[in-house]
């Protein structure tokens, strides 16, 4: 049945996208106030995007907390599944909808690569949006979350049965370790919070930890968020002057740890191979964003990083 | 050990576990904000001093810690008690 309104509510979000073209189309017609106007509906459609967004969340919890959670006979894994598939649902839903309404456009290169099992899902952190393109678009995923959503109890029980890790755990990197070895997907943000510039990349080492003590190789996503919209700090009516294009790249998967211990040596204690992991990760993110940034050098495969004379 | 001895043991322990030059490793670098000593990396140093000590060190002890002059002043008292 959940299934049957999800299909229902997708032919209405399709069928609203000749209606936003038509309206996209209406507006570049008129001279004068389009900008305004233009900005005007975009600013009404990001308003309801969060409170859909806002009442679809708190529907889903109230659903989870109140008839899931109390279900006898049902395992507490078996209900951590549920939570995590209705999580993916409500991720897809909120980008789908706020592409429909003409507020961003995203297309996600490769994602079928995000299907397979087990994987460490490595990202740069552009955008409040980022983590919703990839829970929305893979199967069964775990996510590292603020501690204070184990300190609310509205939001304790739905973080602890999807099994989603605590950012400041002791045993953060054992949890992702086992998380990664039951077969599920693991999300990490290097960076731990939002970045200003994706060319001026601060890189954590949890990752690279994780990296070393799972034996998981990692897969990159990158994400280029142009213009910029929803940084760290900017207000949600905060709309750039132009739609937000958002281009993502699930990249093969590499071994970072392998080419970090040749470096550092084989006896190089596991605090010096973390810091030479997180190198190498964040150098091949860095050299991505300089890419995107500068098109043409895209089209020269092979071109060393420093720029040329 | 001598104040001389610790100082040197402490040196070495964190050039070799986080590759720092040792002229940055002076009593009033903080540890996270200027060496960029994170909590994964204080956990392995406090495994790196229990070896070094040979003394069995609860990781409580460092939660006040700062600064490498801190981790030093724990080091020594904990040398101390066990003479």
């Amino acid at each position: 049945m959940v299934a049957f309104a999800l299909r229902g509510s997708a032919a209405l979000w399709l069928g609203s996208v000749n209606l936003s073209r038509s309206t996209d189309a209406l507006f570049d017609v008129a001279s004068a106030p389009a900008g305004t106007l233009r900005h005007a509906w975009r600013l009404g459609a990001a308003a309801l995007c969060f409170t859909v967004f806002g009442i679809g969340t708190l529907l889903v919890s109230a659903w989870l907390l109140l008839v899931v959670r109390p279900l006898p006979g049902v395992p507490d894994a078996r209900k951590g599944v549920w939570v995590r598939n209705w999580i993916r649902r409500l991720a897809r839903g909120f980008i789908e909808l706020m592409q429909v309404l003409g507020l961003m456009r995203y297309r996600i290169e490769n994602a079928e690569r995000l299907l397979s099992p087990g994987q460490l899902l490595v990202a740069n952190h552009p955008s409040l949006i980022d983590a919703l393109f990839i829970i929305g678009h893979t199967p069964d995923i775990c996510c590292i979350v603020k501690r204070e959503l184990l300190a609310n109890p509205f939001t304790a029980w739905l973080v602890r049965s999807a099994d989603y890790l605590a950012n400041d755990s002791e045993r953060l990197v054992d949890e992702a370790a086992r998380v990664l070895g039951d077969g599920r997907s693991l999300l990490v943000f290097p960076e731990g919070t939002r970045n200003r510039c994706d060319l001026a990349l601060r890189f954590k080492r949890g990752a690279a930890h994780i990296a070393i003590a799972s034996g998981v190789p990692v897969v990159p996503v990158t994400i280029d968020f142009s213009p910029r919209a929803l940084q760290k700090g900017d207000p949600w009516h905060a709309i750039p002057r132009r739609v937000s294009r958002i281009r993502l790249i699930v990249h093969p998967p590499f071994d970072p740890v392998s080419e970090a211990a040749v470096e550092a040596g084989a006896d190089a204690p596991v605090t010096v191979l973390a810091r030479r992991t997180t190198r190498v990760l964040r150098d091949a993110f860095v050299e991505h964003a300089r890419r995107f940034a500068d098109p043409q050098s895209a089209h020269e495969p092979g071109r060393p990083g420093t720029p040329s004379a | 050990m001598t104040a001389d001895e610790r100082h040197a043991a402490l040196l070495a322990a964190m050039e070799r576990l986080f590759e720092l030059p040792p002229e940055r490793i002076v009593p009033q670098a903080r540890l996270y904000e200027d060496l960029d000593i994170d909590s994964i990396d204080a956990v392995n140093l406090v495994i790196e001093l229990r070896r070094l000590s040979g003394r069995t060190i609860g990781a409580e002890r460092f939660r006040d810690v700062r600064t490498v002059g801190d981790v030093d002043a724990v080091l020594a008292q904990v040398l101390d008690e066990g003479d």
